[in-house]
């Protein structure tokens, strides 16, 4: 279930480290987080897999000040961040939501520059610019710098708030599933750069993903959730099991090798 | 490709801020044209003598100089003046309410606001009723307003306190303490003098006529509490339309901005009601036309909201006087503006909101 100790090497790298004890959150007497204990604590790329309903993106927003949990902690670098100002936790913590609201359309290179916000002052216009322009470059969307919103398609605007969430150039990035809108070539792209930027910046990248596939082939480390708690944790050879797999999403698979990593076929 | 966008962005901001620049241009000219214009006839050269005069404190000569005098110096430029502030002050709070509760039917009317402050004045006239004390009519009537132009944000941060507020609870509370207080003003009508009943009636549509030189430095003082606090927050403002979660995760403490630009519009929009009473539409319509010029971004959204809100209250209230003189302004608002209304959202290009 963990892994720590064979890691020594990358952790002295400014890497930020996330120890999460036994968080419980619940509404009303609905408990959907029933006592997560879980560190991160080297950079790179984190995919928490699980069904729907199981707390993934309650967990996300525990660990992002937008849900308080009514027990345990969340310490990032040693400090609870009930203590860290929402300010504060912006210059390290980027979130990218699963989608934006959009009553009143901007445009996209306007989007872009509000992930800048917690680092922008007087005179950093330019700088802000070029690394908003950078991201959307990055993502293969620069073309559509000047238009509107509202004239994207689905898997556009969810590029865009990826390129927003990858501006505030945080030392963690949170996402809640980065890639659902988009065809097959552009979910291996997203999640080939986002483990590309991780490695290359030290940024760790917290992602909630329900392509097993996807999870299995760029993480570094896969979370498996089940009922509120933590079912399994550690690298994808570990985590994709045929045995975890039917235990968690009660569907038979086979758990084959291609190209070094567990690939996953489902049976029905 | 870069340098194109670059360029992109700086030329949509600088063209934001000049065609703000225009249109407020546009009003402080119409300010001069207006001058002149009333029941008598006064050509315009003469009617900028008169004010001149007027300024310099020359007494009139005689009976039709001092009757010019009156309409062209105390009564047109005051009016003026206070035509294009009220203009601006409501619909540069429309303009900023639409963005933070993300519903094209905020404004100040829509959320209590208006209506909150004139229940405070209306019960400060009738009643004599302050609730502080030991100040003189007219501030007694101010803080009256302003006191109950706070009720609906005060309503929602009560309900905050139990539940979370969504943005559009935000305005069905809004809209719900409008209505008690349209009632409350309505019931208090019934025991009123006829001639306070005319004069409320007057302000329950909104007038900017009777306006005194004495007013012009509070309505001053109203753009600038409310303009320069929205404009501090532009950028916050954008960041927090987009969704409370993005805004939160970028620094920004949604519901404390919203507050803090709800008392600022409180305060704002409380003075322009003491004295020209609960206009309507302007907040609701010229961030609207603006949006379809400037786009949604506040940096230019809300100096081209004022500055068109400017426009249309003066040019409504200009159209009034040549037409008939004893109209509420609101009344002419409504029907000069509404077909224009009608009409930029037929001609906009795209279907944005």
């Amino acid at each position: 279930m963990e892994a720590e100790n064979k890691n020594d090497d990358k952790t002295a790298k400014g890497g930020i480290v996330i120890d999460i004890d036994g968080l419980v959150f619940g509404y009303r007497s609905f408990p959907i987080l029933k006592g997560i204990t879980v560190k991160f604590d080297r950079p790179g790329m984190v995919s928490i897999v699980g069904p729907n309903g199981v707390g993934k993106s309650t967990l996300i927003h525990c660990m992002n000040k937008i849900l308080t949990p009514r027990e345990g902690s969340v310490l990032i670098d040693g400090e609870d961040v009930r203590n860290i100002s929402v300010k504060s936790l912006a210059k390290i913590m980027g979130y990218v939501p699963y989608t934006v609201t959009n009553t009143f359309p901007i445009s996209v290179i306007d989007t872009v520059m509000m992930g800048r916000h917690p680092h922008s002052k007087f005179g950093s216009l330019d700088e802000d610019l070029e690394i908003s322009y950078d991201m959307l470059d990055r993502l293969g969307i620069a073309d559509l710098s000047m238009r509107q919103l509202n004239e994207l398609s689905a898997g556009q605007l969810q590029k865009v708030i990826l390129a927003k969430g990858l501006a505030q150039q945080p030392r963690v990035l949170l996402l809640d599933e980065p890639t659902s809108n988009l065809d097959v070539k552009h979910q291996l792209g997203v999640a080939r750069l986002l483990a590309q930027i991780s490695r290359e910046s030290g940024m760790l990248t917290i992602m909630i993903c329900h392509d097993l596939n996807i999870a299995a082939k760029y993480s570094d480390k896969v979370m498996m959730m089940s009922e509120g708690k933590v079912f399994a944790y550690g690298t994808p050879e570990e985590v994709f099991t045929r045995e975890n797999i039917r235990q968690v999403y009660d569907v038979d698979c086979e758990v084959i090798e291609d190209q070094g990593r567990p690939h996953i076929i489902l049976r029905d | 490709m870069n340098r194109d966008v670059a360029s992109w962005f700086r030329r949509k901001r600088r063209n934001g801020i000049l065609f703000a620049s225009a249109v407020f241009l546009i009003a402080v000219l119409m300010i001069f044209l207006s001058l002149p214009v009333s029941q008598i006839d006064i050509g315009l050269s003469e009617a900028y003598r008169i004010f001149i005069d007027g300024l310099n404190g020359v007494k009139p000569a005689d009976f039709e100089s001092f009757l010019k005098m009156k309409i062209v110096y105390e009564e047109n430029g005051p009016r003026a003046i206070g035509a294009v502030c009220a203009g601006a002050v409501l619909a540069a709070s429309g303009a900023a309410l639409q963005n933070l509760i993300r519903n094209p039917l905020a404004d100040p009317y829509t959320l209590g606001i208006s209506s909150g402050a004139l229940f405070g004045m209306v019960v400060s006239v009738s009643f004599g009723f302050s609730v502080i004390p030991f100040l003189n009519e007219l501030d007694g009537q101010i803080t009256n307003a302003f006191i109950f132009s706070l009720v609906p944000t005060a309503v929602v941060v009560f309900i905050s306190a139990f539940k979370k507020v969504s943005p559009t609870m935000m305005i069905l509370c809004g809209i719900a303490v409008m209505y008690i207080f349209t009632a409350m003003t309505t019931m208090i009508k019934y025991t009123m003098e006829p001639e306070t009943l005319a004069q409320v009636y007057s302000w329950s549509i909104g007038s900017v006529s009777g306006l005194s030189w004495g007013s012009v430095p509070k309505f001053f003082a109203a753009v600038a509490v409310t303009l320069v606090p929205l404009m501090y927050f532009h950028r916050r403002i954008d960041i927090v339309a987009q969704g409370d979660n993005g805004a939160l995760t970028l620094g920004i403490n949604p519901n404390r901005l919203r507050i803090l630009c709800l008392i600022a519009v409180s305060v704002g929009t409380s003075v322009i009601v003491c004295y020209t009473g609960t206009i309507g539409f302007v907040g609701l319509v010229a961030p609207h036309i603006a949006r379809a010029f400037v786009g949604s971004g506040c940096r230019s959204l809300i100096p081209a909201s004022a500055a068109i809100g400017s426009v249309m209250v003066l040019g409504s209230d200009i159209a009034i006087r040549m037409i008939a003189p004893s109209l509420p302004v609101g009344v002419m608002i409504a029907l000069i503006c509404s077909p224009v209304f009608i009409l930029v959202l037929i001609r906009m290009k795209r279907n944005n909101w």
